[in-house]
């Protein structure tokens, strides 16, 4: 089996072709996407630089409110982060025939995910140029970082997470960069055999290769939650009222999956398009993942019911206020907003003809993208905007420079992740090939059973 | 091209050296230590001290100078000046922003154009020359100048051949009706001297004392008073700081307020029976003068309840001695004078003359002109030459449009200023004079007290002392009879002796002069006028302000970025509309309202408070100037009327309005018994902190505060906040380390207002220390909550962790260019962009005094070390020290009954504590 995979598969088979058909010439569709999100990533980029000349007071930033649109994105992008490694991880153990389809991809979004997440705490801060404050080098006053700091947590967890999951991804393509580095021809072909570490596909490597892939899946799912239960510190280790809350590592964990479904559902369903891999990429395999959508929603109406309750139980007349801002103040329309696309919308997977079908699920994806993304504005903005001091409230209003530093982001991500489609295989081919050859011998023993 | 070791040295020299020249185009400072003879005892680095006396306004209040390397840059209070007693208000805080504003004349001008000074004096010698050619009257035009330089310009008056009676002064804000009252019921012109702080209740009818007059000194009387047990209570349409101070708010309708205090006369005559305080005849005329005003007319007319005027007579008749002030420009309408002499009279019932209420003799001046027949003698074409000094009559609109229209007659204005107002802006020639920080003087602040003001360092700019212009003109003109030959600055300087400059005044004393009431007080007592303007207009009530003290809005950008205490407003006027008022007139907080009356029209947005009587429009004064005619004083007698534009505001009004929100940020305890509930200390997880020398704290009095925002003032000056501007602290990116919270909570008997003072609480388990990613922020073993600027990479967390809000951030670099850097404290780090930054209970004052401790080889004192903010305060509300010295004043005040700390269940253990507000009734 071993060797089918690689070396001696027939050149010209129909798995092969269909998977490796993302690496063809790039269509118009593609350059004018691409073009899109260069674009977006260039006017981003000259947001950015007008911050950096004269100082973040082009922001919406004032007092009482500290961290804005900027700091939802990063919430935001590490929540879809999170889903990727962690979907295509628990596929792994599960064996689930889903992940030869969806794993590369999932993975792939996540370590762009976490490299555009990255950029922003650069961004937001004031002077950018130093950001390496943070990072625990050795200086010669003896500086460290305070590790009591959840910022601090923070580089730890994302740094520890991006070169885990970029391990995962990149440790998982071993065998299919091995086999291009044979298929291709042009500038591709020295780069693959490069990158591919000299895996010919012997016995041998693949044992080992056997042995250590379960150990990074196996790493990388506690450290999926942690990373984001350590960003939800952020904010429930500070002391304001409807942040300082216990339920929140588990309710941004729960966000995270949550919105990492959505964005694996938008992003499968253009691949399948784009590269017609309905045969690989089915309608049960998104019957499947608007399940799991379905039940992550259900865990999010429970969380917000729950801070709500917490509120008003505790008696804080702090924590009301902001609760109270919520549901009718200044954000309240986002606040609905949020409930909407977050907790009715996906209601809709209930029924089986709109877990079937696509066009309804892409809608409900992407209402729950910009659900997420309001979700984490919402809860930042209002904390600040309703403090502990009364003459102290306002109410914050991003500006253009500062969203469309925000859509940069999601340019840079789009620009990262049509290049990574085009430069690597976004299937895994070996898999895709094992679970076709495992796929009648499970079929005997299951006749035999 | 080969390049030796010796051409590379010499190239990169001479590149350094041509990088080095280039660099040095700024042509300030011109010296780097400006004294023509430095002191012997100068040292760079060490802060001299200069007594000197305050200029900002007309209560001179004696200051301390503190100068480095020859550069003024903080004045604080001097504590041997019997009228500010070591403290400084707001605008005083300010006047050092004056001497280095880039808006500040630095040149003469003639026509307009900047010329040098032999040219401009040759165009003053020339307009003197047409004039007393032609035989027309020279005039001094001047602010009030009781010193020697008032005398100077009499003098100089004389040596042309002119009257020496021809120095008209110029003082718009002055109260005239005060002296007339005055004159009506006591038949006396002396000055009257207020003992507040003997007075066991003082009646404060309209009189904003804490902000008009003499602030300083009536604020910090006022809390001495309170804090002894007496009380205040004031009558008046509108809350202001007084009021605000006050036990009990009495609001009348305006234009009654004669009324209620000759309602309150005839109740306090019945009370008091043949204890009252004067002559039973006079009595008896009085009781028959006053038939008419029993408290049941006088309520329904004021429309107030009985019974407050019954208790608040009853109070008065009770309280010996007892005092009654004003009537203040909130209610100075065109009776004025008669609601003066109704305030005398009820202060002769009540015995207060010669105990609470004193007069000195005045020193006699000589009788000027004044600005009517200024205005007369100008537009019948007798003025040729006017010259102003320091006043700006065509600021004031129509207010005096009488006398700027004269003015366009004069054929030559010339005018002595510090900055191009509307009448330096109109003059001829334009001559820049020093400011008071640079140059000599003296000014008389009261009977038996001259304030010696010298000169603290030489002048920034290419600035003249107007007295020598004036007399080297005489010289010019070949007229000097009488006149000094020494510069003026040697004239007083040798008027007075070292030990004089070293205090800052001399002080001669003055033996009070008796007074008796006149039989005929009252006599004349009758119906007020009624209110000028359209009869569906609002009654306008004028708000006393620090930043309008001389009824013009001020040029200074700090005191238009201090937000007024009441209201929160900075950078523009509002107009105060009680909520039934706003419900009728459809205007919300921040609508734009226009009020018109016949001399004009103004737009301001609405503060929709129930800080003012319903039915009535509060305007500062500054802003309301477009409104008046000039008919009666600057103060109540027009209606206006009021129209929503439909434009809108969203800043600067408070989001969550001035309520507390059942918030108990600002707490208050009852009079009779005024102490907290105890808490029990919350428990922690973390070891306790320890402090092993020193453990700084402050305590603030909240029962002495009156808002002022001094403390503000001086932080800015102290600490080199920067003004950012009218838009960017409307967003709500000022940069102030200490803010004055006011709360207005409507309580049973009416609204309540309370100042909170606010500021870095330097917590010992400090929310913003542990979330700082770089340890920027971090608590320091004397107690600071300390902020490193150079690891600060602004990540703002901080900010946001801290339940206080009183973390700042720099949005942006806020460059000071030109003279404007002259004025900073070499102390204190000047922050970029992208740091974040807060009080630090003026740790540089903390390291001078220990070092100072330190070479003298004792331990620090209590009160040695004073924050700015503790130094400034007119009420002696911050008290800073140390808590490790149990002995220490703040020790103590910690230790009292009153003493809370801001949001104690957050269990933050702030270094500063807070002291409840008395109150009557129930806390």
């Amino acid at each position: 089996m071993n060797d089918t995979n690689a070396s001696s598969a027939p050149r010209g088979s129909a798995i092969e072709r269909d998977t490796l058909a993302t690496l063809s010439r790039p269509s118009r569709t593609y350059w004018i996407l691409l073009g899109i999100s260069v674009a977006l990533v260039a006017i981003g980029g000259v947001a950015w630089t007008l911050a950096l000349r004269r100082g973040l007071g082009v922001l919406g930033l004032d007092e009482p409110v500290m961290w804005g649109a900027l700091i939802t994105t990063f919430v935001f992008f590490i929540g879809v982060s999170h889903s990727g490694t962690l979907v295509s991880a628990i596929l792994y153990f599960t064996r689930s025939p889903l992940r030869s389809a969806i794993g590369r991809s999932a993975e792939a979004m996540t370590v762009i995910t976490i490299l555009t997440a990255g950029l922003y705490p650069i961004i937001h801060i004031g002077r950018s140029w130093l950001f390496f404050f943070v990072l625990p080098y050795p200086s010669d006053r003896q500086l460290w970082p305070n590790f009591r700091s959840p910022l601090t947590w923070d580089v730890f967890a994302i740094s520890s997470y991006v070169l885990v999951s970029g391990l995962f991804l990149y440790m998982g393509m071993l065998p299919d960069l091995a086999l291009l580095g044979r298929q291709v021809r042009g500038w591709r072909r020295p780069l693959y055999r490069f990158l591919s570490l000299g895996f010919a596909g012997t016995d041998g490597e693949w044992r080992l290769f056997e042995t250590a892939y379960p150990i990074f899946a196996a790493i990388v799912i506690p450290l999926a939650v942690s990373v984001h239960s350590v960003v939800s510190w952020d904010f429930a280790m500070t002391l304001m009222p409807g942040w300082h809350s216990a339920i929140f590592a588990p309710y941004f964990v729960a966000g995270a999956i949550f919105s990492g479904i959505a964005m694996a559902i938008l992003l499968l369903s253009a691949l399948r398009r784009g590269y017609r891999l309905h045969s690989y990429i089915k309608a049960e395999h998104f019957e499947l993942l608007s399940k799991l959508l379905l039940a992550m929603s259900l865990v999010m109406t429970f969380v917000y019911a729950t801070e709500f309750f917490m509120a008003f139980f505790r008696g804080s007349e702090a924590e009301m206020e902001v609760f109270r801002s919520r549901a009718a103040g200044p954000y309240a329309p986002m606040f609905w907003l949020v409930v909407a696309c977050n907790s009715v919308a996906p209601l809709a997977c209930f029924w089986s003809r709109v877990r079937r079908s696509l066009p309804a699920l892409i809608a409900i994806a992407v209402l729950v993208t910009v659900g997420m993304w309001f979700e984490r504005f919402v809860f930042i903005v209002t904390t600040l905007a309703r403090n502990f001091d009364p003459q102290n409230w306002g109410t914050y209003r991003p500006t253009v420079p500062e969203l469309l530093i925000c859509l940069g982001g999601f340019g840079w991500f789009a620009m990262l992740f049509l290049i990574f489609v085009k430069v690597f295989p976004s299937m895994s081919v070996a898999e895709t090939l094992q679970a076709e050859y495992a796929a009648p011998a499970a079929e005997v023993e299951a006749s035999h059973a | 091209m080969t390049l030796s070791r010796r051409s590379f040295l010499g190239t990169a020299a001479a590149a350094l050296g041509g990088g080095v020249l280039a660099s040095c185009k700024a042509k300030l400072p011109r010296y780097l230590v400006p004294q023509v003879v430095a002191p012997d005892d100068a040292v760079p680095g060490i802060a001299r001290r200069y007594r000197t006396v305050c200029r900002a306004c007309p209560a001179a209040c004696g200051v301390t100078a503190t100068v480095r390397e020859g550069r003024a840059i903080k004045l604080e209070g001097s504590p041997d000046d019997p009228v500010g007693q070591g403290a400084l208000c707001p605008r005083g805080q300010a006047a050092i922003e004056a001497l280095y504003s880039e808006t500040r004349l630095g040149k003469p001008r003639v026509g307009g154009r900047e010329v040098p000074w032999d040219q401009a004096e040759a165009a003053l010698v020339v307009g003197l020359k047409t004039a007393l050619d032609r035989g027309q009257r020279v005039v001094v035009l001047t602010r009030p100048e009781r010193g020697r330089l008032g005398a100077l310009f009499g003098e100089w008056l004389a040596a042309l051949g002119q009257p020496a009676t021809q120095v008209v002064t110029f003082a718009p804000m002055d109260r005239p009706w005060l002296r007339e009252g005055q004159q009506r019921a006591f038949g006396s012109a002396a000055t009257p001297v207020l003992d507040l702080a003997a007075a066991k209740l003082v009646l404060s009818v309209g009189d904003d004392f804490v902000e008009e007059g003499s602030p300083v000194e009536h604020a910090r009387a006022l809390a001495d008073q309170r804090a002894a047990g007496g009380r205040l209570v004031y009558v008046g349409p509108r809350l202001s700081l007084t009021a605000a101070a006050a036990d009990q708010w009495i609001s009348v309708e305006p234009g009654t307020e004669t009324a209620f205090v000759l309602g309150l006369a005839h109740r306090v005559l019945e009370l008091l029976g043949p204890a009252a305080a004067v002559p039973a005849s006079v009595a008896e005329a009085l009781r028959s003068r006053l038939a008419a005003y029993d408290p049941a007319t006088v309520a329904a007319r004021t429309r107030t309840s009985g019974v407050a005027l019954s208790d608040l007579a009853g109070a008065l008749a009770r309280a010996r001695p007892s005092l009654c002030v004003g009537p203040g420009r909130a209610v100075a309408g065109a009776d004025a004078a008669t609601l003066a002499e109704a305030v005398c009279v009820l202060n002769a019932i009540l015995g207060n003359v010669g105990r609470t209420l004193r007069f000195l003799p005045d020193a006699p001046s000589p009788a000027g002109m004044d600005l009517a027949e200024l205005a007369r003698r100008a537009a019948a074409g007798e003025v040729g030459a006017l010259v102003v000094h320091h006043a700006d009559p065509l600021g004031y609109g129509a207010v005096y449009g009488e006398l700027a229209r004269a003015l366009q007659r004069v054929p030559f204005v010339a005018a002595f200023a510090n900055e191009l107002d509307a009448t330096a802006s109109a003059a001829h020639v334009v001559l820049a004079d020093h400011h008071f920080l640079e140059s000599w003087s003296d000014v008389p602040s009261r009977p038996g007290v001259v304030a010696v003001q010298q000169p603290v360092m030489s002048p920034v700019l290419d600035t003249r002392a107007a007295a020598d212009e004036l007399v080297a003109a005489a010289q010019a003109l070949g007229k000097t009879a009488g006149l000094p030959a020494d510069p003026f600055a040697d004239v007083v300087r040798h008027a007075y002796g070292e030990k004089d400059l070293e205090r800052g005044n001399r002080i001669s004393g003055a033996t009070p002069v008796p007074v008796e009431l006149a039989s005929t007080a009252l006599a004349t007592a009758g119906e007020p006028p009624a209110l000028r303007g359209p009869e569906a207009g609002f009654p306008l009530v004028l708000a006393p302000s620090f930043r309008h003290l001389d009824g013009l809005p001020t040029r200074s950008a700090l005191l238009q970025e201090l937000p007024d205490p009441l209201s929160g407003f900075a950078w523009t006027g509002w107009v105060e509309v009680h909520p039934a008022t706003a419900a009728g007139l459809h205007v919300k907080p921040g609508d734009v309202v226009a009020l018109e009356s016949p001399a004009g029209r103004v737009e301001l947005p609405a503060h929709v408070t129930t800080a003012i009587r319903a039915g009535a429009l509060g305007v500062p004064v500054g802003d309301a100037m477009a409104l008046l005619d000039g008919s009666g004083p600057i103060g109540l007698g027009m209606r206006v009327i009021a129209r929503r534009t439909g434009a809108h505001v969203h800043r600067p009004t408070l989001e969550a309005g001035r309520t507390q929100h059942g918030r108990e940020l600002a707490r208050s305890v009852s009079r009779s018994s005024p102490r907290l509930p105890e808490r029990a200390p919350l428990p922690s997880m973390y070891p306790p902190v320890e402090h092993p020398d020193h453990r700084w704290a402050m305590a603030i009095d909240l029962d002495r505060c009156t808002g002022c925002g001094a403390c503000t003032a001086a932080c800015y000056v102290e600490n080199n906040l920067p003004v950012v501007g009218a838009i960017e602290s409307q967003r709500g990116r000022s940069m102030s380390w200490l803010r004055v919270q006011a709360f207005v909570d409507e309580r049973a008997d009416g609204p309540a207002a309370s100042f909170l003072p606010l500021g870095c609480q330097h917590c010992t388990s400090a929310p913003c220390e542990s979330v700082c990613p770089t340890f920027a922020t971090y608590h320091t073993k004397e107690g600071l909550n300390a902020q490193v600027y150079a690891r600060c990479i602004g990540t703002r967390y901080c900010e946001n962790n801290c339940p206080y809000g009183v973390r700042r951030f720099n949005f942006f670099d806020w460059p000071r260019t030109g003279t404007a850097r002259l004025g900073l404290n070499p102390d204190v780090t000047v922050r970029e962009r992208g740091v974040t930054e807060k009080c630090t209970l003026c740790v540089q004052r903390i390291r001078t005094a220990k070092e100072e401790a330190k070479c003298d080889g004792r331990a620090l004192r209590d009160g040695e070390v004073v924050s700015a903010c503790a130094a400034t305060c007119p009420t002696r509300a911050i008290v800073f020290g140390d808590l490790k010295d149990p002995a220490s004043e703040v020790s103590r005040l910690a230790a009292d009954g009153r003493a809370y700390k801001l949001l104690e269940e957050l269990n933050t253990d702030p270094g500063v504590f807070y002291l409840a507000r008395r109150r009557e009734g129930h806390a």
